[in-house]
């Protein structure tokens, strides 16, 4: 049936004249005349202009639902289980009158219910994550109003240079969408070279607080240069400067970042301290795919350092404001020897304190919409350092997402 | 003796002149090469078209997509723009000279990629979307005359001489009177056949000539195949800004 159905679409799609390339008689398919007549006006006239409108609004997002149970075995002490209910999404509204404006917005919803017995009215969460209209000056400059993502970093685990999303990246689950900034952005481009300012409104009560970060991206034979700044009154300022490029079948990238002074808090021995020098922050990394000829060995992976020279601290407090060297690396296995698992690992670690973090995940062949999963994480490090400080511990868990997918 | 002396001359002279008409024919297949460069490539238009993919999985099953393919060989220059499915809507690749950037509309991050990376889990390359290179990025290995269909062709063996191209061998069939490929069979450096690509349809477009239907088959997953036909095609001029990380930016949602 399945196949009936198969054949019936591509019958539809391809027109009677199509091939086939299930039944390759090359007798067939190479006797009849190879030049054929097309039609040029068969199209829309401008059909770049015809993908910037649309005569009704667009709707679309992401549904996602996940059940996990994992148990956690503290160091020295007893185990402790828990089950965590997921359920959230992304819904979001596209709407395109003239090839010349858009408006669009983005929401999303989440259901975290990491406590058991906890009602699930109260864990309901939802944020606005972009909301802003593109128009433009004669297709000449481009702007676009309102909150919107803007990510300026390259690098994939760690992304200093990203000096203007809100949001930061978060190492565990670094493809994860990021909260950007309430802000204007106007592009420039010209040949392969793209000129930017962001106008940052977040923060701004007043005229003067609105902060500016200019940004040139200049295209240099195989790779792209990108240098960037960031002034805002009563901030420190920030020049920023990144690379990438590909070689083979990897990314490679890296990014430099220089501040006067910091926005961070330092302590030292507990108590706080005032610093006003320059600090520096650099990274480099690669991402890469292989994948041997029979298809056994199908492996996509990354790797990048990072030097940190604020130091080690949570969010805007800094504890040991030393130098901090980052690295993390991650590997999958895709189809494993050809099946239907597939394995992933990833290991972060902070090389200044030996603290660490490493995560196993293991995908079962998924049943449908049904997909499960079993994993095995640990961290390592001392009680005063950054992934030692919860006490060392190692976890197993169980997951199965149902159901999800975009539309 | 006298005899030997003269079959071992005989011998050397027929060496020298079959080199000779060798390196005299191979130099025939490298205009042939040339030609069918020329003849693919739009020098002083735009193309663009839209692409029908039909992937065809044995474990996934049969796949559309639907790509919107603009298309600027003076400056080396491409974007393609999905439509189809939805979930991949609004991802896009964007080619300036040697840079290839992937744009993802969930992530809004533009991400540096390559020609030789497989496009979307189907059997093309993206380097299938870019203009061909036969001519410069190869050199000829050998030619015999053969027959596909009912055309006359050479079989010409190619071996890459540079590292941008996807496959480091390439076999090609090559219509003798008028410089088509119908066939090609590409190879890994240990001459593992990877992917047969076939192009029974060309159509007249502007000054150039492009397959409007190609099938690319792996060989290396039993029943693996894409099948792609071209609509929509024009050579109309399309908009500088077209090229441009804002446009993508503007038409992905």
């Amino acid at each position: 049936m399945r196949k009936i159905i198969s054949l019936i679409v591509l019958f539809f799609v391809l027109g009677s004249s199509a091939v086939w390339a299930a039944d390759f008689d090359f007798d067939h398919l190479f006797q009849d005349d190879l030049i054929t007549e097309v039609d040029l006006e068969s199209g829309p006239e401008k059909p770049e202009e015809a993908l910037l409108v649309s005569d009704r609004l667009e709707a679309g997002g992401r549904y996602d639902f996940s059940l996990q149970a994992s148990r956690l075995y503290p160091q020295g002490g007893e185990s402790k289980d828990s089950f965590r209910t997921r359920l959230g999404g992304q819904i979001f509204l596209d709407a395109r009158p003239d090839p010349n404006f858009r408006v669009f917005g983005k929401m999303g919803l989440d259901l975290d219910l990491n406590k058991q017995g906890e009602e699930a009215g109260s864990a309901w969460k939802s944020n606005l994550l972009e909301l802003f209209s593109d128009f433009n000056y004669e297709n000449k400059v481009f702007f676009r109003a309102g909150k919107q993502n803007a990510k300026w970093g390259v690098g994939y685990f760690f992304s200093p240079a990203d000096l203007i999303s809100i949001g930061r990246i978060d190492p565990l689950d670094p493809e994860a969408e990021r909260e950007g900034p309430l802000a204007l952005k106007i592009h420039y481009p010209q040949g392969s070279n793209n000129y930017y300012t962001y106008l940052l409104l977040d923060k701004a009560r007043k005229a003067e607080e609105i902060a500016v970060a200019p940004k040139l991206e200049y295209v240099l034979g195989r790779a792209e240069l990108g240098l960037g700044g960031f002034y805002q009154k009563d901030k420190a300022p920030r020049m920023m400067l990144t690379l990438s490029t590909s070689l083979g079948e990897s990314a490679l990238f890296a990014e430099a970042v220089v501040s006067k002074g910091s926005d961070k808090h330092f302590f030292e021995n507990g108590l706080p301290v005032k610093k006003d020098g320059y600090f520096f922050h650099a990274t480099i990394g690669a991402t890469f795919k292989f994948e041997d000829p029979a298809g056994f060995f199908d492996f996509s992976g990354a790797a990048q350092y990072y030097y940190d020279g604020e130091g080690t601290g949570f969010g805007s407090q800094i504890f040991r404001p030393e130098d901090k060297h980052n690295l993390a690396a991650a590997l999958s296995w895709n189809k494993i020897l050809k099946s239907k698992f597939s394995a992933s690992a990833l290991w972060l670690t902070n090389l200044s304190d030996r603290s660490g973090l490493v995560s196993t995940t293991f995908t079962l062949p998924s049943l449908g919409s049904i997909a499960p999963s079993v994993g095995f994480s640990l961290n390592h490090g001392g009680p005063e350092t950054e992934f030692g400080l919860g006490g060392r511990h190692k976890t197993v868990f169980v997951a199965v997402t149902l159901g999800s997918g975009s539309f | 003796m006298e005899r030997l002396r003269f079959v071992f001359w005989a011998l050397l002279a027929l060496l020298v002149l079959s080199s000779g008409v060798l390196a005299q024919d191979l130099r025939e297949i490298e205009k042939i090469l040339e030609k069918i460069d020329a003849q693919s490539r739009f020098d002083d238009q735009d193309f663009s078209a839209l692409m029908t993919m039909i992937v065809e999985d044995p474990e996934k099953g049969i796949e559309k997509m639907v790509v919107r393919q603009f298309r600027r060989d003076d400056g080396r220059r491409f974007l393609l723009l999905i439509q189809e499915p939805s979930t991949q809507k609004g991802q896009g690749y964007l080619l300036e000279g040697e840079n290839l950037w992937f744009y993802d509309p969930s992530s809004r991050k533009f991400a540096h990629t390559s020609l030789k990376e497989t496009f979307q889990d189907s059997d093309a390359r993206n380097a299938d979307f870019n203009q061909w290179t036969y001519s410069s990025s190869y050199q000829v290995e050998g030619y015999q005359e053969d027959v596909l269909g009912k055309f006359q062709v050479y079989l010409i063996d190619l071996e890459a001489v540079d590292e941008t191209v996807p496959f480091p061998f390439v076999r090609l069939w090559v219509t003798q009177d008028s410089h088509l490929v119908l066939k090609s069979e590409e190879y890994s450096l240990t001459r593992r056949l990877m992917r047969s690509s076939l192009f029974p349809k060309y159509a007249q477009v502007g000054g150039a000539l492009i397959p409007t239907q190609l099938i690319l088959v792996d060989e290396l997953v039993e029943g693996k195949k894409t099948q792609i036909a071209l609509s929509e095609i024009s050579v109309s001029k399309i908009p500088d800004h077209v090229f441009t990380k804002s446009y993508v930016e503007r038409v992905s949602r």
